[in-house]
């Protein structure tokens, strides 16, 4: 499938994946950009260290998160001002209406420790294993399952999914998705 | 003097804190999330890319390669 394609132009074909990852990194699209944009600059002059066979998409995210950590160490005390406005903001939102919405639901996710929101979007969103996401961010099977178990139990405090009564859904694609994925053993 | 714990006993604290860390959403919140992550994700996917990407990916199609220490090409 893209195994035939040349690097440069598979690297081309996973910038929406990027993209998509970044912004879920910074939670800022300007900044995901500019994330994206080195991260492109890093692969392409760095192309040839790319194994053909192997899992591109693993390699620039893997790219991309490690220039997030170096440049989030670097702006530690501006970060720390950002992660505090947006829970802030969560907390003055009015309690919703019991149903799972989207955009609460991208809210409640940007509240999560960074380490959380990485581990949730690399194996709750892009599919990759437990163990290909310990690989990409250099630690042990065990914490990306427990930051796994610990994102998605707080997301389920912060969206009031209850683990007794009935779970209310907003919408069909949702509860197609759930529906197709409830007879998958874990 | 502090009296310890019995060993048979497990202070209530530490059972709060091993329940806190060990215990896993059940499988249907578990998909309700993932569900819900995927959404997010793919939309933020299907967003267009900004025009500087293409712009960027142009320069670099028109640098020359980077060479490689001597090694083949």
């Amino acid at each position: 499938m893209t195994a035939a394609l040349p690097p440069e132009e598979e690297l081309v074909s996973h910038l929406p994946a990027l993209r998509a990852f970044a912004i879920s990194l910074t939670r800022n699209k300007s900044t995901a950009d500019d994330m994206v944009q080195d991260t492109i600059v890093k692969a392409w002059t760095n192309i040839q260290k790319f194994k053909p066979g192997t899992n591109m998409r693993a390699w620039l995210f893997t790219i991309l998160r490690n220039n997030f950590y170096s440049e989030r160490r670097k702006m530690r005390r501006e970060v720390a001002d950002i992660d505090g406005e947006i829970t802030a903001s969560l907390a003055e939102k009015p309690a919703h209406d019991g149903r799972l919405q989207l955009q609460d639901f991208k809210r409640a996710f940007d509240t999560l420790p960074v380490e959380q929101r990485e581990t949730l979007i690399l194996v709750g969103a892009s599919g990759f294993s437990y163990e290909e996401a310990a690989e990409m961010c250099g630690v042990a099977i065990g914490t990306i399952k427990s930051r796994a178990n610990r994102g998605r139990k707080r997301l389920s405090e912060l969206m009031h999914i209850g683990e007794d009564g009935p779970v209310e859904l907003t919408d069909r694609p949702t509860m197609a998705v759930v529906a197709s994925n409830s007879g998958k053993s874990f | 003097m502090r009296r310890l714990v019995p060993n048979n006993r497990i202070h209530p604290h530490c059972v709060a804190q091993h329940s806190m860390s060990n215990t896993e959403p059940s499988k249907k919140v578990k998909e309700l999330i993932d569900a819900n992550l995927r959404r997010v994700f793919s939309e933020a996917e299907s967003e267009e890319l900004p025009d500087r990407f293409r712009v960027l990916l142009d320069q670099l199609k028109e640098t020359p390669p980077p060479q490689d220490d001597g090694s083949e090409q």
